[in-house]
């Protein structure tokens, strides 16, 4: 199921430049006009071919900061401040250093939306063993920046806070109706989404529109892309929090998951703690926030999470239509 | 005094949250920002717009922006001209606020934030990357009161010098 899925030309050099899909579908709806602005980090040695490619789909791009020493667990451990680092954790370090690292960079295909992204977009960074961080203001008007609706940012600011809210699951009592595959951000990290942020509900009507109008747009020139990505997005999902999320192959009935296999959505595979136990059954239920694995009616195994810092920590099950 | 403790009075009664006496986040007790009255207005602003309003019309005429030397009113007048997009303005508070206090780190931060959005990504980096040595060097040269200009020197300098000796090192 999760076999690089790849545009057969459009967008096909940004594949290869970065050596895998990631945020391509994001880049796409840059690309297409959906999408007013994207944050990106490009090797520094590939910036001029980047650029190129840039040229050719007539985006305009701007370059940040350095990012060098990414997702060193020391960081995680001695810098002040830590607590605030996003999943990307790296020290910054300005373009003119001549050090290798990854390039921060804005795109868009207007040049104020370019500059308004930039002004707003500073990364939070270990500078000197301390994280400089962005005021909490030009996170907000970040969202704005990137295209996201604003009922999806008004959403984002009262519920992504890990220490009170499962934001996922805040997503999850907030939609009312089915949930739509154009809405789902469960496979964002593997970048086989419509969307790149995390929405008000899953079927946030704003979402939809934004989302309908990006796969009409690609489908006229990648059919079979769009037709593996529908798949994907349409697949039952396990979720705990936003970056230990299983997809199956299977269905779900009456509150249970059947499945022949289960696949990691989760992006960082030093996360995928279950793996194991959900191949040792073929069926699944959730009952008291705990996960019940089974083969053939018989309890193989079960899941309790561990008490974490993240709290509360919800499971749930969800299929997109 | 008296006109502070007014205005504090004011500010708990429009925000509904105290105006807390500005610390100073000195490099050495380890925080990236001491003080949290930014983030505070910046929900005010998107969650009470109203409130946040109040605040720019009931209590901005009341601080004299140009003699002040209070480092908390400067501070707050700065933050509600950044959130209103008045960078211009608030960057004139935060170079004030450094020329009160140049040990603060969140007064450097604050105004490198500033300069940013007035598109000065230069000197933003200059003190983005090197706020240490900025607050080392102004405490060691004394330069409390100086002019923007001499401040936009000083930021530079130590931007190329930190620069050459990354590169030395690195060749």
């Amino acid at each position: 199921m999760l076999e690089l899925i790849l545009p057969k030309k459009f967008c096909r050099e940004y594949v290869a430049l970065k050596g895998g899909n990631s945020q391509l579908i994001t880049f796409m709806a840059v690309v297409l006009g959906v999408k007013p602005l994207m944050d990106d980090w490009i090797r520094k040695d590939k910036l001029k071919d980047f650029k190129k490619i840039c040229q050719k789909y007539k985006l305009c791009l701007k370059p940040s900061a350095i990012f060098a020493d990414i997702n060193n667990p020391q960081l995680e451990k001695t810098a002040i401040g830590k607590e605030v680092l996003t999943t990307t954790k790296t020290r910054g370090f300005p373009l003119e250093v001549k050090i290798d690292g990854e390039v921060h960079i804005f795109i868009a295909k207007i040049k104020s939306n370019l500059e308004a992204g930039f002004k707003n977009g500073w990364y939070p960074l270990v500078v000197k063993n301390r994280v400089i961080n962005k005021p909490y203001i030009d996170y907000i008007k970040f969202g704005y920046n990137l295209g996201y609706p604003d009922c999806c940012v008004k959403f984002y600011q009262k519920y992504n806070d890990w220490r009170y809210y499962s934001h996922l699951y805040e997503i999850l009592k907030n939609t009312k109706g089915k949930p739509s595959f154009l809405a789902n951000p469960l496979t964002r990290l593997v970048s086989l989404s419509y969307i790149a942020y995390l929405p008000c509900s899953f079927n946030c009507s704003a979402t939809i529109k934004k989302s309908k109008k990006l796969r009409a747009l690609i489908q006229q020139k990648e059919p079979d892309f769009i037709k593996n990505v529908d798949q994907i997005l349409k697949t039952p999902f396990l979720v705990f929090y936003e970056d230990m999320i299983y997809g199956f192959e299977g269905k779900i009935v009456k509150n249970r998951l059947y499945y022949q296999k289960a696949y990691f959505f989760g992006g960082d595979l030093n996360k995928n703690l279950y793996q194991s136990k959900l191949e040792e059954g073929n069926n699944l239920f959730i009952k008291d926030k705990k996960v019940f694995i089974l083969r053939d009616n018989k309890i193989q195994t079960k899941i309790i999470f561990p008490k974490t810092k993240q709290k509360p920590i919800v499971p749930f099950l969800i299929q997109f239509q | 005094m008296n006109t502070f403790i007014q205005i504090r009075k004011q500010f708990k009664k429009i925000a509904g949250f105290e105006l807390k006496k500005r610390q100073t986040n000195s490099l050495s007790e380890k925080i990236i920002k001491k003080d949290q009255l930014f983030e505070d207005l910046a929900r005010l602003y998107f969650e009470r717009p109203k409130k946040f309003n109040q605040l720019l019309t009931g209590l901005l005429p009341l601080i004299n922006q140009k003699n002040n030397s209070n480092e908390t009113l400067l501070a707050l007048v700065g933050y509600l001209y950044y959130i209103q997009e008045d960078f211009q303005k608030a960057k004139m508070c935060f170079l004030k606020c450094i020329n009160l206090n140049s040990q603060n780190l969140d007064n450097w931060i604050d105004l490198a934030f500033t300069l940013r959005h007035l598109g000065n990504d230069k000197l933003a980096n200059g003190i983005l990357f090197n706020y240490d040595y900025l607050i080392h060097y102004c405490h060691f040269l004394k330069l409390s009161g100086c002019s923007f200009l001499k401040l936009k020197n000083l930021i530079s300098k130590i931007f190329q010098k930190s620069l050459e000796k990354f590169n030395q090192n690195d060749s």
